[in-house]
């Protein structure tokens, strides 16, 4: 099945990519620019996708006197105007309530080691509730809060890290939009890659290279292998270019587990290189294919599925929208979401990479190949 | 050996038939000509020998075996120059003849002997480093060539390997073709050109309608039509008598005199004595020419219309 050739074609395309490298350096710059303006200027307007009312959950484990001042103080008139405070069980899951959406903060007040403390989770860009226990936490000699039995600043941060979304304390810290946007962004801007995969197909088509490559002693799997694992490595190369350029230069937190984000990036250049390779042999046209791939890859996948809202809610478009499931797993990877999340996102992204492989196979052999 | 030999292969397009029962042979070590006016079927029928295109019925044998998309042991010895320029115009010339002649299994240092060779032979290796789209026309033609011939293969099939380009390069191109074929190569030259073919070809396939209408030796074409063939000769002083004389020489079968030029429409050769009665009858020659029985005139006689209709 595979054979010396497919390296040799393996090679060729390669070198043949990056030879026509401004094409991926306009990309690198055009999607570091659009992080830059989303995340930071576009913040304010869009305040990424979330209501500006707090919506906060209170869990309430402390038996203890000071419960009433910390109750009293979530009830000042101001406070209301802008927080929308329910108290909640003692055994819910944080985790998922603020994955699916129904909370932006969670308080976790509770007794642990001979110490009052409260935990706040949030995936509010600005929270309100996090910076007043910040304040209090550095303010209140009579009371010990702890965050999580440990109260500098420092480790604070580092705790919300952790949590969904890297938070924005209010005094410093970059802002969340970069954060977020960075890895949306990136997904979205790569599709326009898959005209590399286009260029794979239509290539021996417009340069009548087909008669030479069809009888040359080379299977056809081979030819469609070599370029589609030559063309699946070179986006995944820029995305990582990509990844590592918003870090250094716009500070985008990739915190996260490497391999699970390396897997995210192979399995997104698959389906975007499957994208393309399906548009080329439909329209049998460069410039049609690339409207197929700019409307389904830059706008129905990211647009029109969720795939652009930091939480984890679902319509139809969700399943088969690749930037929904990998935005799900990178975010849960970067801010220390659930495994389940990574887990389920994983093996859509690899479900829709098989269906498209399917697809991609049906039309290929279906196709009779006459064009001498 | 019989390299090429096609059974009964019949290819539609929709309710046309491209490809009309073709049966084709071609023995080791031809240079053969597909000779037939645009549309004929030749790049038809070259796509469906070498699987480029599928066919609907009959049998397709090279090397004696049957030929298929996947008889990769057939394929490595095929050499083909498709009629349109087949190679990437933005890469070096060297690279487009590499990277072909990679897919046939050459590396490291055979390769790059191969690539050189191809390149030599076809003159381009000064300008291996310039890209295709650079260069001229028949520079095109001739990395096409190249492209074909740098695996050296033992079947060459070239379709129309000359199109528009001036006749220095296309004598170029006509001398490598020779040079290909007494390297042992056989070899499958198509055209609408029936001078190229008639010069370079020692077999001719002569097509029309998607079928083979004649096919031998040139000879052979020719005696299809007539063995005669016309004596041309332009005098200064014409006697009269001469006619007569002339006449009566063995094998003529008409001599008339048309402006100052004596026309002799002959059999065999017996041009000598017609030399040798002008000779005695004192006219005085200017110039001779013999106007020979051409494919032109095989194909007019066979379908009743020129090659270039
Ligand atoms: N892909 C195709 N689809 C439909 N018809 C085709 C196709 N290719 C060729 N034909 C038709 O088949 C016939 C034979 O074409 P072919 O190209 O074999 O002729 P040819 O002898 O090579 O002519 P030329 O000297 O112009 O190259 C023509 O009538 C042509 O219109
Ligand atoms: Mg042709």
């Amino acid at each position: 099945m595979f054979t010396i050739f497919m390296f040799t074609i393996f090679m060729f395309t390669i070198k043949n990519n990056f030879k026509a490298f401004w094409i991926p350096l306009s990309i690198i710059a055009t999607t570091l620019i659009v992080i830059f303006l989303l995340g930071s200027i576009l913040e304010n307007m869009q305040k990424t996708g979330v209501n500006s009312k707090e919506r906060v959950g209170i869990i309430n484990e402390m038996n203890h006197p000071y419960k009433d001042e910390f109750d009293k103080m979530f009830e000042g008139n101001e406070l209301k105007k802008i927080l929308e405070i329910t108290c909640l069980n003692e055994n819910e899951d944080v985790q998922l309530l603020l994955e699916e959406g129904k909370f932006h903060t969670i308080i976790e007040a509770y007794y642990l080691d001979g110490k009052n403390s409260i935990n706040v989770s949030t995936v509010y860009p600005e929270s309100y509730v996090l910076a007043i226990a910040t304040n209090f936490t550095q303010t209140a000699n009579t009371v010990t809060m702890v965050m999580q039995n440990q109260g500098d600043m420092n480790t604070l941060e580092k705790q919300y890290n952790n949590k969904i979304l890297k938070t924005k304390i209010l005094e410093k810290g970059n802002p969340i939009g970069l954060d977020y946007y960075g890895v949306v962004s990136m997904l979205q801007m790569i599709a326009i890659l898959g005209i590399i995969a286009v260029y794979a197909i239509l290539d021996d088509k417009t340069k009548n290279i087909f008669p030479r490559i069809k009888t040359a002693p080379i299977s056809n799997f081979n030819i469609i292998a070599g370029r589609t694992i030559a063309n699946v490595l070179y986006i995944t190369f820029i995305l990582v270019v990509i990844a590592t350029l918003a870090s250094l230069i716009l500070g985008v937190n990739w915190n996260g587990n490497y391999l699970v984000i390396l897997t995210v990036f192979i399995l997104f250049s698959f389906i975007i290189t499957l994208l393309g390779m399906i548009s080329a042999q439909l329209t049998k046209s460069v410039t049609a294919s690339l409207g197929v791939i700019m409307g389904i890859g830059s706008v129905l996948w990211p647009k029109y599925s969720g795939a652009f809202s930091p939480f984890i809610k679902s319509t139809i478009m969700s399943y088969v929208s690749p930037n929904f499931h990998a935005k799900n797993v990178l975010f849960a990877t970067i801010y220390g979401g659930s495994t389940k999340t990574i887990f389920e996102g994983l093996v859509f992204l690899f479900i829709i990479a098989i269906v498209m492989m399917s697809i991609f196979t049906i039309i290929e052999r279906s196709k009779i190949n006459d064009s001498i | 050996m019989v390299v090429v030999k096609t059974q009964n292969l019949v290819k539609r397009y929709g309710d046309l038939l491209a490809l009309d029962n073709v049966n084709f042979d071609i023995e080791e070590g031809q240079i053969v000509g597909l000779l037939g006016p645009n549309g004929a079927g030749k790049s038809t029928l070259i796509s469906c020998i070498t699987s480029i295109s599928s066919y609907d019925s009959g049998s397709v044998e090279i090397f004696g075996k049957e030929m298929k998309q996947k008889a990769y042991d057939i394929k490595k010895d095929i050499g083909i120059v498709p009629q349109d320029l087949s190679f990437y115009p933005n890469m070096s010339a060297y690279g487009n003849v590499k990277f072909f002649s990679s897919l046939y299994g050459f590396k490291g240092k055979k390769l790059e002997e191969q690539v050189k060779k191809a390149l030599e032979f076809v003159g381009l290796w000064e300008k291996r480093k310039q890209k295709p789209k650079k260069y001229s026309g028949g520079m095109k033609r001739r990395l096409n060539i190249a492209c074909a011939i740098a695996h050296s293969p033992k079947l060459v099939i070239m379709d129309e390997p000359t199109v528009g380009i001036d006749p220095q390069s296309r004598n170029h191109i006509l001398d490598s073709i020779r040079t290909l074929n007494r390297q042992g190569a056989t070899i499958i030259y198509t055209s609408h050109y029936m001078e190229e073919v008639e010069t370079l070809c020692s077999h001719i396939n002569i097509m029309d309608n998607g079928r083979i209408i004649a096919s031998g030796t040139k000879a052979q074409l020719k005696n299809m039509v007539s063995d005669e063939s016309t004596l041309e000769i332009e005098l200064e002083n014409i006697a009269f008598n001469i006619i007569d004389k002339i006449k009566k020489i063995d094998g003529v079968v008409e001599a008339y005199i048309d402006n100052n030029r004596l026309l002799v429409v002959l059999r065999g050769k017996n041009i000598d004595e017609i030399l040798l009665a002008i000779n005695e009858s004192k006219g005085s020659i200017v110039s001779v020419n013999m106007k020979k029985c051409t494919l032109e005139d095989v194909f007019f006689s066979l379908t009743g219309r020129t090659l270039r209709d």
